[in-house]
């Protein structure tokens, strides 16, 4: 059975989450979304406008298990293989998926050294810590923790917002530009697991010993759980939660060719209060060491006793749950340290390096790439990433530029899609990493001029600096290529 | 140009390329085999946990830890107040004459003619001269004869031997016509046993008229004295022998976790007999038959000092003096683990004596109570103790299960061994299979003592004991698994069986794990 590339994406998207780093997208500098990395950096357009649906992002990322480790083939049949799957598995499995909307954005050249943008993107981020000693207890038992404690608890994080961002970036002189965006935030949904411990020991005489805590809250969550909620009627509630953001970059060149940049992006927080609800767990209280059956009690004739385990496992155990306050929480944090060479006219060869940081994990990954323009009517990208634990991923940024229109696809781990075969099987069976940026743009005027040190952006029909302009791109003309004259 | 082609090309690729045969995502089936392991028991077990429930209030400990069962028991409580009786004294007449003559009105009583009368109360053989009487009644009646309604006249009737318990003085009443005295509150006391005087003293009443009395006139009264009973008695009681009713009296003394056909053997056992007399009066009980009991076998008790057993007397009424009668056959006693103990005795009293200052009291018993006291120190085999488990494992998938360990850690500072065995029946207690061989069964082994019985050594002992499969496969058929287990005491390094103690400090500790190795397996 053959389906269609993006009921394919759908559902692999749709089972999986991703983290939300992007390292091909710095490469792609003829896109307007660049600046979501940096920004510090000007785009190729003067004017550009993004309408909803402009921009599509969908990311997963799991640095545990690809689905190949999920299964074996015998005979041709399909089986579950457990043991592979868990020999597959690291200590802490991250899951993340993610996904962002462009709502609308805009984009504007006001001065040559000063651009600035206005968007709104809607954000969502989900991400589950499967420990393998959870997987480890239903695959292989407990026998494994004999003489050891196993850490049992998954968590989970999920946040959903609205995102209204103005943005510039200023170039400061010939190398160094500065570049900031201001984050108004409107949460939605949100799940934040403060503490989440579910520990079990087993000793050589395979006494169990379990503690446990707990601290989950809620935002606009529990509502769903009332049969008689009406969104509807308590739409305007889920725009309550407010919080504030700020992106922040710089690009500086180190010599004529070399440009880095560095960038922290979504630095901040939301305070919810909307539905806020919490389940929490006293781990001053949820403990319990079960020896087995205590002779001295039985043999004594305690009849209740055996009763009073599972009563007493039960209360030590109990969830509570209920209405809590309100509660700040920060929104996943990212950063993007990158050096861009400019190899010849047109051709870019560069390193990303990126990471993630949110509630106690920091995720990291590198990216190699090149970007070659082909004229104004076509840029594309190529990449090498390496993130969560997965070294195949071959990335692939396409534009096709037609002013007013640009259409675009930009993945981490893109290219290997056609390059897996006839069929997506093998790169689904072997993908722990993916994230694909799809959309149109509306883009007006490349621009003409360009200052020289912004090199991530270099503009070969830049009339200033016209010494360095000449040096780089001699013989060059915007608006078509000339074959054979077109190199230094 | 070439822009577009390159293009065109890599979009074509991917287009081409996205398509999925599913048949890698139609999972068929998944096979895993997870090892559990969990403690099934544990616990530091005592003696004292392991003693039967109805034998725990009798559990004490000495100083030294050792453990051992003491037990007192009121085995009976006789009462030979039946002995001193006081039947009913009737028709004690007394006649007495008035003298002749015409009396002028008199403004003032007179008195006039005494007579006295010694009355026997008729108790033998005892020879009484105290009754503190509790209950009796004394009736009296007279007749003027011949009748004459003009002379008034009345009796002051004096009992010297009565005195009352309250004023301390003799009985003293003026009576007249028919009438009754109780007797309660008075006490006899008299020199001569068993007798007492009635003086009776004519009163011609005050009278305003003038009466002439005939010669020949005379005042009949009659006494009775019924209903009488005593608080106590003092005097001699005689030389009297009464048979006391026979008693069969169950007794838990001697451990029921020690039943059921164990081999015990106890090394410093005690039962002792405490008499506890309160008649003051030479007492001897002869037990004509005195046996332990057990179903239906029987061991005759051997007493020191043997029958007729002189019980000693209480020096004052009120007070008791105990008499110690041991058992000289203690340890074929308590071996023997007796249910009931039977008696058969009689009493005498006074014997061979024709005097004697006795005294009893109505309250006063003769109470036997027996005092056992087994310290846990011997040797024992064949200890059996079971309990009866339902289970009903039907709806498990038997074939789950690949293999099964059971993990034994046992630490044994008690100088017993167990054997332990899990037998598998159906509903109806037919026997299926049981769970462990005999290799395995041996779960605990005892510590080693030394000469004087005491711990020597714990032992310890680690065992992985592998479940056979055709085993395992048939606790998912038994509806009931009976545990039993059999405890035998440590033995020497000949392999016999030693006297060994049990404190209270030593424990046996034990822990017990099952690792199961599950096979499972399903398809879809």
């Amino acid at each position: 059975m053959k389906k269609t590339l993006l009921l394919a994406l759908a559902g692999f998207i749709g089972t999986a989450a991703a983290a939300q780093n992007e390292g091909t997208l710095t490469f792609m500098n003829s896109l307007p979304q660049v600046t979501y990395n940096n920004p510090a950096i000007m785009t190729k357009y003067k004017l550009s406008i993004g309408l909803p649906g402009s921009s599509i992002a969908m990311f997963y990322s799991n640095n545990g298990f690809a689905y190949k480790d999920v299964y074996t083939k015998v005979n041709d049949s399909v089986k579950a293989d457990l043991s592979k799957l868990n020999s597959a598995l690291k200590p802490n499995n991250y899951i993340t998926q993610a996904m962002q909307i462009d709502l609308f954005r805009f984009g504007l050249q006001i001065t040559p050294k000063l651009y600035v943008s206005l968007n709104s993107t809607a954000k969502i981020y989900n991400r589950i810590l499967l420990p393998k000693d959870l997987t480890n207890l239903f695959i292989n038992g407990n026998a494994d923790f004999v003489g050891r404690t196993a850490t049992l608890s998954p968590k989970a994080e999920s946040v959903s917002y609205l995102e209204t961002a103005l943005g510039g970036s200023y170039q400061v002189d010939d190398r160094l530009t500065i570049g900031a965006r201001f984050k108004l935030l409107k949460g939605v949904t949100n799940v934040t697991t403060q503490n989440a411990t579910m520990n079990l020991s087993v000793d050589n005489s395979y006494v169990l010993s379990a503690n446990a805590g707990m601290d989950v809250r809620t935002s606009g969550i529990n509502n769903f759980s009332q049969s008689n909620f009406d969104l509807g009627a308590h739409a305007k509630d889920y725009f309550t939660n407010n919080g504030f953001a700020i992106d922040l970059g710089a690009t500086y060149k180190l010599q004529d060719r070399l440009t880095i940049g560095a960038s922290l992006i979504d630095i901040g927080s939301i305070k919810w209060k909307n539905n806020t609800y919490g389940y929490t767990m006293d781990p001053a209280k949820a403990k319990y060491t079960f020896s087995g059956v205590d002779l001295t009690k039985v043999v004594n004739g305690d009849n209740n006793y055996l009763n009073s385990i599972g009563d007493t496992v039960q209360a030590r155990f109990k969830v509570k749950e209920g209405a809590i306050g309100s509660y700040s929480a920060p929104i996943p944090g990212k950063m993007y340290l990158s050096g861009m060479y400019q190899v010849r006219k047109n051709f870019t060869a560069g390193a990303v390096f990126f990471a993630e940081k949110f509630r106690g994990r920091y995720a990291a990954g590198v990216t190699v790439g090149v970007n070659k323009h082909f004229g104004r009517i076509f840029s594309a990208a190529g990449s090498y990433t390496v993130a969560s634990n997965s070294f195949n991923n071959l990335g692939l940024g396409m534009s096709l530029n037609l002013s007013p229109i640009q259409i675009y696809m930009v993945g981490d781990n893109l290219l290997r899609m056609p390059l897996s075969g006839s069929e997506l099987n093998s790169f689904i069976n072997s993908t722990k990493f993916f994230n694909v940026r799809l959309g149109l743009n509306y883009v007006f005027k490349w621009r003409d001029k360009m200052k020289k040190a912004d090199t991530n952006n270099v503009d070969p029909s830049s009339d200033d600096d016209k010494g360095l302009r000449r040096k780089m791109y001699k013989n060059y003309t915007p608006d078509k290529t000339r074959k054979g004259i077109n190199r230094e | 140009m070439k822009s577009k082609l390159v293009l065109s090309l890599v979009v074509c690729t991917i287009v081409w390329s996205c398509t999925i045969n599913d048949k890698d995502f139609q999972i068929k089936g998944v096979q895993s085999n997870p090892t559990l392991v969990a403690p099934l028991a544990a616990g530091n077990l005592a003696i004292l946990d392991v003693l039967s429930d109805q034998d725990s209030a009798n559990i004490k400990i000495k100083s030294d830890g050792l453990v051992y069962l003491s037990y007192d028991q009121q085995l009976a409580s006789q009462d030979i107040r039946d002995f001193v009786k006081i039947d009913d004294v009737n028709n004690q007449g007394v006649v007495v004459p008035v003298p002749p003559a015409t009396y002028p009105p008199n403004p003032n009583d007179q008195t006039s003619t005494v007579i006295t009368k010694s009355v026997d109360m008729g108790i033998t053989p005892e020879q009484l001269t105290e009754i503190a009487f509790k209950s009796g009644t004394m009736s009296y009646s007279m007749t003027l004869v011949p009748a004459n309604n003009n002379f008034l006249y009345a009796v002051n009737l004096d009992i010297p031997e009565f005195i009352s318990n309250t004023s301390g003085q003799p009985f003293s009443q003026q009576v007249s016509g028919t009438g009754s005295v109780q007797l309660s509150g008075y006490t006899f006391k008299s020199a001569t046993a068993n007798k007492f005087t009635l003086k009776l003293t004519l009163i011609i009443k005050k009278n305003s008229s003038s009466v002439t009395v005939l010669p020949g006139t005379n005042l009949n009264v009659n006494f009775s004295f019924k209903g009488m009973d005593f608080t106590y008695v003092k005097g001699f009681l005689g030389d009297q022998t009464v048979s006391l009713p026979a008693q069969t009296i169950d007794v838990q003394a001697f451990g029921n976790t020690l039943q059921n056909g164990a081999s015990v053997s106890f090394a410093q056992p005690t039962i002792d007999l405490t008499v506890t007399n309160d008649y003051g009066v030479p007492l001897k009980i002869t037990f004509t038959k005195i046996e332990a009991r057990k179903q239906a076998s029987g061991l005759t008790i051997q007493t020191n000092p043997t029958s007729p057993i002189p019980i000693n007397a209480p020096a004052a009424l009120g007070t008791s003096a105990n008499t110690l009668v041991s058992i000289s056959n203690v340890s074929a006693v308590v071996n023997f683990a007796p249910t009931q103990f039977y008696y058969q005795a009689s009493a005498r009293i006074n014997g061979g004596l024709t005097s004697g200052n006795n005294f009893m009291a109505d309250t006063s018993k003769l109470r036997v109570k027996m005092h056992v006291e087994i310290p846990i120190y011997g040797k024992a085999s064949n200890i059996l103790t079971s309990d009866t488990l339902d289970v009903d494992l039907g709806d498990l998938d038997q074939t789950k299960i690949d293999s099964a360990t059971l993990k034994t850690s046992v630490t044994n500072e008690l100088p017993l061994d167990a054997n332990l065995q899990f037998i598998l029946t159906d509903s109806k207690y037919k026997f299926i299979d049981s769970l462990l061989t005999s290799s395995q069964s041996a779960i605990v082994k005892g510590s080693s003592v030394d000469s004087n019985g005491e711990l020597s050594a714990a032992t310890v002992l680690n065992q992985s004991i592998k479940l056979q499969s055709q085993k395992i496969s048939k606790i998912f058929q038994a509806k009931k698994i009976i545990v039993r287990a059999k405890f035998n005491t440590s033995k020497d390094a000949s392999g016999n069986y030693v006297n060994v103690k049990f404190k209270s400090q030593y424990k046996v500790k034990m822990q017990l794990g099952l690792n199961v190795k599950m096979k499972l397996n399903a398809t879809f």
